[in-house]
């Protein structure tokens, strides 16, 4: 049983139309982090939110480290929260905003507050700032503060909701890295919302890919790219080219020719050839044969619209390689750059 | 000094200029029973501060005045707040119907309600006593102060809530600690509002509490009407109405310095 567990969760806004929820599955392992991974409106956040307490589902069950968390209110929970916002309290200090909870929540005494105060601190490289105004530091100071300020909770699970989003890029990749010593350091589980999928396969070690409030995959992030289990996961981590094939046990048979693809979940019978469009090896001597429709230059790669005995295949080539509409390339498939989904409908 | 502070100052003397030069005769009035012309300063002679407190209309008013206008005040703000805050953060159906149903004792004339309210008040036990004055004055002011705060809540940022109930912190320490300082600003300029409204009324007043409960407006009214000779006396009364007023204003501006002006969203 992992840390956390959520079960069947079910939840529909007063006055929505649709489920933000539809019964979502989800198991987060002790002292991992687990990204939610899914397009804007896709029940991230909700799902956040029933398990902090902020929502209440309307069935289904959270349970934290096998005790049942359903009914309990936001406050009584041992789960803390940062927010896409850092949300600082204005009118406090760095350190106050840092040993809010314990000196408000818990009462503690002066010594031992200041004393975790000051460790927080430089466990969040804020050594120096405690003094300051909130209103005085920086974004990404702000979000180191709104960090420490849920760890000094000293929570069994934290939920980050998107907390880099609003950061630019350097300052992003800082933080990732902070937060991934952080949870080695302190060995605090997390479960990490965010709708950037590198940001997800940098900071987690396993992702979750929700769509239309379930959950459709939850894996290892280098499986997203070599082993998606449906059509919608793949397009999600790069894959373009959906090719109608037959499947028989591991044989894969496809305009491209027969691949043997193992551990695929898609049945025998009609599926759908993932081809990576970076899968094109063997350039100009390899045994497959199509046609160059169009050519779209992207800084030093090249995507080229290609034809393959009827079927429509993107190819990315490095700039070594030039080729013109019209043009015939022929080239092989790297086989570890392949895979299989099921297709609803498939024709061959 | 920097151009910031001077510009202050010249800001606060023109405000007390504006403010206090009108009531300087009126000071000077109140101090002095006699001035007839041509002398351009009467005769001090301590006026109708001596028999102040002897006098039974001026100080029994004043004391009426402070506790009703407290009063209605704290409840109005109190009884009010929750929801204005659900009102000024929320979306849900009705509530334009609310907000505009909250709007009539504003806009409606008030003669065209008081008298209606003395018939229903009289059947209640509620007449011409303090408690029927304090709910006389909520009808207007109730009203009148949920949307001033409703509009004061809608640029507060719900979340702040959220991130201290998921620190672990209970709905009454957020409250205390998290949405009343965010929106303090507010709640001050609403209360002094609310205050300057319930201490000025006349017409409700003097219609649901005579004969036995008179605030100051209703004791001056007469005085200044009817021609009274008694200058210095209806001076004292006028500056004993309009000081608390003044005090609040000044105790008002103080706290809305300290405190930067209004809630802001995302921050206390």
């Amino acid at each position: 049983m992992g840390c956390l567990e959520l079960t069947d969760i079910v939840k529909t806004y007063r006055g929505a139309a649709e489920p933000a929820l539809r019964g979502l599955n989800l198991s987060v392992e002790e002292g991992e982090i687990l990204a939610i991974l899914g397009v804007s409106g896709c029940g991230k956040t909700t799902a956040l939110k029933v398990v902090s307490g902020l929502e209440r589902q309307d069935s289904g069950h959270v349970a934290l480290g096998g005790q049942e968390m359903d009914g309990l209110a936001p406050e009584k929970r041992p789960i803390a929260m940062v927010f896409q916002k850092s949300l600082l309290f204005r009118n406090m200090t760095v350190a106050e905003n840092i040993n809010f909870a314990p000196r408000i929540g818990r009462g503690m005494g002066k010594k031992l507050l200041a004393q975790k105060t000051g460790e927080m601190l430089e466990l969040m490289q804020l050594g120096g700032l405690g003094g300051k105004r909130a209103t005085e530091i920086s974004g990404g100071q702000e979000q180191r503060v709104s960090l420490g300020r849920a760890l000094m909770t000293e929570p069994k699970l934290l939920l980050l909701d998107e907390p880099l989003s609003a950061l630019d890029p350097g300052l992003k990749l800082a933080l990732e890295a902070h937060i991934q010593e952080v949870n080695r350091k302190l060995g605090t589980t997390m479960l990490y919302v965010t709708h950037d999928q590198k940001e997800a396969t940098r900071i987690a070690s396993r992702i979750a890919l929700m769509q239309n409030g379930r959950i459709v995959q939850c894996a290892k992030p280098q499986d997203f790219y070599a082993k998606p289990a449906t059509k919608q996961v793949a397009e999600f981590f790069g894959w373009e080219n959906f090719i109608p094939a037959r499947k028989r046990g591991a044989l894969v048979s496809s305009p491209l020719g027969e691949f043997a693809i193992e551990g695929a979940a898609a049945g025998d019978g009609g599926v759908l050839l993932c081809v990576r469009p970076e899968a094109a090896t063997e350039i100009g001597r390899g045994r497959i044969k199509a046609v160059v429709r169009s050519v779209l230059p992207q800084g030093i790669e090249t995507v080229y619209e290609t034809d393959c005995s009827g079927a429509r295949l993107k190819l990315s080539l490095n700039m070594r390689h030039s080729f013109s509409a019209g043009e015939e390339i022929r080239f092989d498939i790297d086989p570890q750059m392949v895979w299989c989904v099921a297709a609803d409908r498939v024709v061959i | 000094m920097t151009m910031r502070a001077r510009n202050r100052m010249i800001i606060i003397t023109v405000a007390f200029v504006v403010l206090l030069l009108p009531l300087i005769p009126l000071l000077m009035w109140s101090f002095a029973t006699f001035w007839r012309w041509p002398a351009i300063v009467p005769a001090f002679d301590g006026g109708y501060w001596p028999r102040l407190f002897s006098d039974t209309r001026i100080l029994p008013a004043l004391r009426n005045s402070l506790a009703l206008s407290a009063l209605v005040t704290f409840l109005s703000i109190a009884l009010g707040f929750f929801a204005a805050k659900n009102l000024g953060t929320r979306n849900f159906r009705g509530k334009r119907l609310i907000e505009f149903s909250l709007l009539i004792p504003t806009f409606v004339p008030q003669i065209a309600i008081v008298f209606g309210m003395q018939t229903v008040f009289m059947k209640l036990l509620l007449y011409s006593n303090f408690p029927g004055l304090v709910a006389a004055h909520l009808v207007f002011y109730l009203p009148y102060t949920t949307l001033l705060l409703a509009a004061v809540f809608e640029n507060y940022d719900t979340a702040l809530e959220d991130q201290a109930r998921t620190l672990g912190i209970g709905r009454l320490k957020t409250m205390l600690f998290i949405t009343l300082p965010a929106v303090r600003s507010g709640v001050i300029v609403t209360a002094v509002f609310c205050f300057i409204g319930t201490w000025s009324v006349y017409l409700l007043t003097n219609v649901i509490g005579d004969p036995h409960f008179k605030t100051l407006p209703v004791v001056i009214f007469p005085l200044v009407s009817v021609g009274n000779n008694s200058y210095s006396m209806v001076s004292v009364a006028i500056i004993l109405y309009i000081l608390p007023i003044l005090i609040i204003l000044m105790a008002a501006s103080k706290a809305l310095a300290d405190s930067r002006l209004g809630a802001r969203k995302g921050a206390i």
